[in-house]
């Protein structure tokens, strides 16, 4: 297979030489990686292979857990996130996340995505909140489903409408990189094929990291995947290329099911 | 087939159902081939109606690959090396399929040559041109067998061989027809006959491609050697 030569993508976020240790376990190994900008880029592999440590590095969330040590630098812009001067609240205003299980706050549907501007205070005005909730809501395609009752309970939605209300409440905050951590595997297919095609449409705006243990979504949703095993990056490129011609026979074996 | 196995057996189990449906439908293409070749040289017509009645084991055979290619498509999302090897065995059932029709055509028309009766007609250069191309059709499926890219490439880069044969035998029958006005219909057949086997030859040079492809992930990637010039032929 060719690839043809097409305009390569600003890089938004750089991750240099990453190890992350657990206690006395390391549980990643010198990871470096540059992440295109406006682009999906999915991390797969095995159960313990690090990709969810790795996804939690860009926005600090293994900051939460004690025993964690994060070193190497991850550099967005040009700040590395590691540095201690950056404030993590502020951090993952800019690069929100969405979990495996939907996890909407037991509040209406309106507060789940006012909450974040408001502790922010990104809204001057209640009808400047008001835009950007309906704002969130419409890219997050939840809005014409909910339109008529914002002052319902978000736990009353579907898993798929409180999987989108996630997505919207972490857009409302206005950031750069969404991260997804397996956000479709509590879902239905058919609500697993609507956050698909979010996805496709989110990519126009936002850098989006996706970890999935579904290889057909990783196929059908990213352009770069990188595939780790036991802490380390095996490989990594385009999505294409890993899915038909990997380089690397643990990747080979993986993607094909193969042991042996 | 590599010797890492899949988790699954089921995929293992229809791999394995895809590769011996494709290899009998090799042997069978080979044959039936063989038998047309002969049947020019030993005019035998009962060999020849075992050639013609043969031809719909192949089509039936390669009905039965395209379901399973389908299948392992579906059930299976194949990957890799597994989504290149399920997609050659489709491609290359295809072209063994058309092997076996342009066999059996090369048996009817001979039927109609030996029908017709007519005497001296040229005949050495269409036996040393189908011999030369059921090796290319057999060293292609050996090379699918055993994976080989190199010999692949040897069958891929060999048809110019086959192109100059045609070119020469094309001349030879139009010379043949152009002294002899009884000989028209049997030189039309024999041109069409001499085309057949020229086209089983790109055809082995397209499972030469798809062993390529299969073992490196590409299609050989520089222009295939050609000679056949009959198309520019006007007369002799």
């Amino acid at each position: 297979m060719t690839t043809k030569p097409g305009i390569a993508k600003a890089i938004k976020i750089s991750a240099k030489e990453v190890n992350v240790f657990y206690g006395e376990k390391q549980a990643l190994n010198e990871v470096s990686i540059d992440i295109e900008d406006r682009s999906v880029t999915a991390f797969i592999g095995p159960s313990g292979c690090g990709k969810s440590t790795f996804l939690r590095c860009f926005n600090r969330m293994n900051d939460v857990i004690p025993s964690c040590r994060v070193e190497g630098s991850i550099i967005m812009g040009d700040v590395d996130i590691n540095n201690q001067q950056v404030d993590p609240v502020l951090l993952r205003a800019r690069i929100g996340m969405v979990f495996q299980k939907p996890n909407p706050f037991p509040k209406t549907i309106f507060e789940n995505v006012a909450y974040g501007p408001r502790i922010h205070g990104l809204a001057q005005s209640k009808s400047e909140l008001d835009d950007m909730v309906e704002d969130s809501l419409k890219k997050a395609g939840l809005w014409g489903e909910v339109a008529d009752r914002l002052a319902d309970q978000a736990t009353g939605l579907s898993g798929g409408q409180q999987q989108r209300l996630c997505i919207a409440r972490a857009i409302a905050v206005g950031p750069d990189v969404l991260l997804m951590d397996e956000p479709c595997s509590a879902l239905d297919p058919i609500a697993t094929s609507v956050i698909e095609e979010l996805i496709s449409e989110l990519q126009q705006r936002f850098t989006i990291l996706i970890v999935t243990h579904s290889m057909q979504q990783a196929a059908r949703v990213s352009q770069k995947t990188a595939y780790f095993h036991l802490g380390t990056l095996v490989e990594y490129g385009d999505t294409k290329e890993v899915f038909t011609l990997p380089k690397n026979e643990q990747t080979e074996a993986y993607i094909s099911g193969k042991i042996g | 087939m590599d010797t890492q196995k899949h988790i699954s057996s089921a995929f293992d189990q229809d791999l394995t159902i895809l590769n011996d449906a494709l290899q009998k439908l090799g042997d069978l293409a080979c044959r039936q081939f063989e038998g047309a070749i002969e049947g020019i040289a030993t005019q035998n017509e009962a060999n020849l109606d075992r050639v013609i009645k043969g031809d719909a084991a192949l089509d039936a055979l390669e009905a039965e690959i395209n379901e399973k290619v389908m299948e392992v498509i579906t059930l299976r999302s194949p990957r890799a090396e597994d989504l290149r090897y399920v997609l050659v065995a489709l491609k290359v059932a295809g072209i063994l399929e058309r092997i076996g029709d342009y066999a059996r055509n090369i048996a009817n028309r001979t039927k109609v040559i030996i029908t017709a009766g007519n005497e001296n007609i040229p005949g050495v250069n269409i036996g040393r041109m189908g011999q030369v191309t059921q090796d290319m059709v057999r060293d292609a499926l050996t090379s699918y067998r055993s994976r080989d890219a190199e010999m692949a490439l040897a069958v891929w880069s060999r048809d110019i061989e086959v192109d100059h044969m045609h070119t020469a035998f094309y001349k030879e029958v139009l010379a043949s027809m152009s002294r002899n006005p009884n000989m028209v219909g049997t030189g039309a057949h024999l041109l069409f006959i001499a085309k057949n086997i020229e086209r089983i030859g790109d055809y082995a040079t397209g499972i030469a491609e798809q062993v390529h492809f299969l073992v490196k992930g590409v299609v050989p990637d520089e222009d295939r050697p050609k000679a056949d010039k009959t198309s520019k032929v006007v007369n002799t």
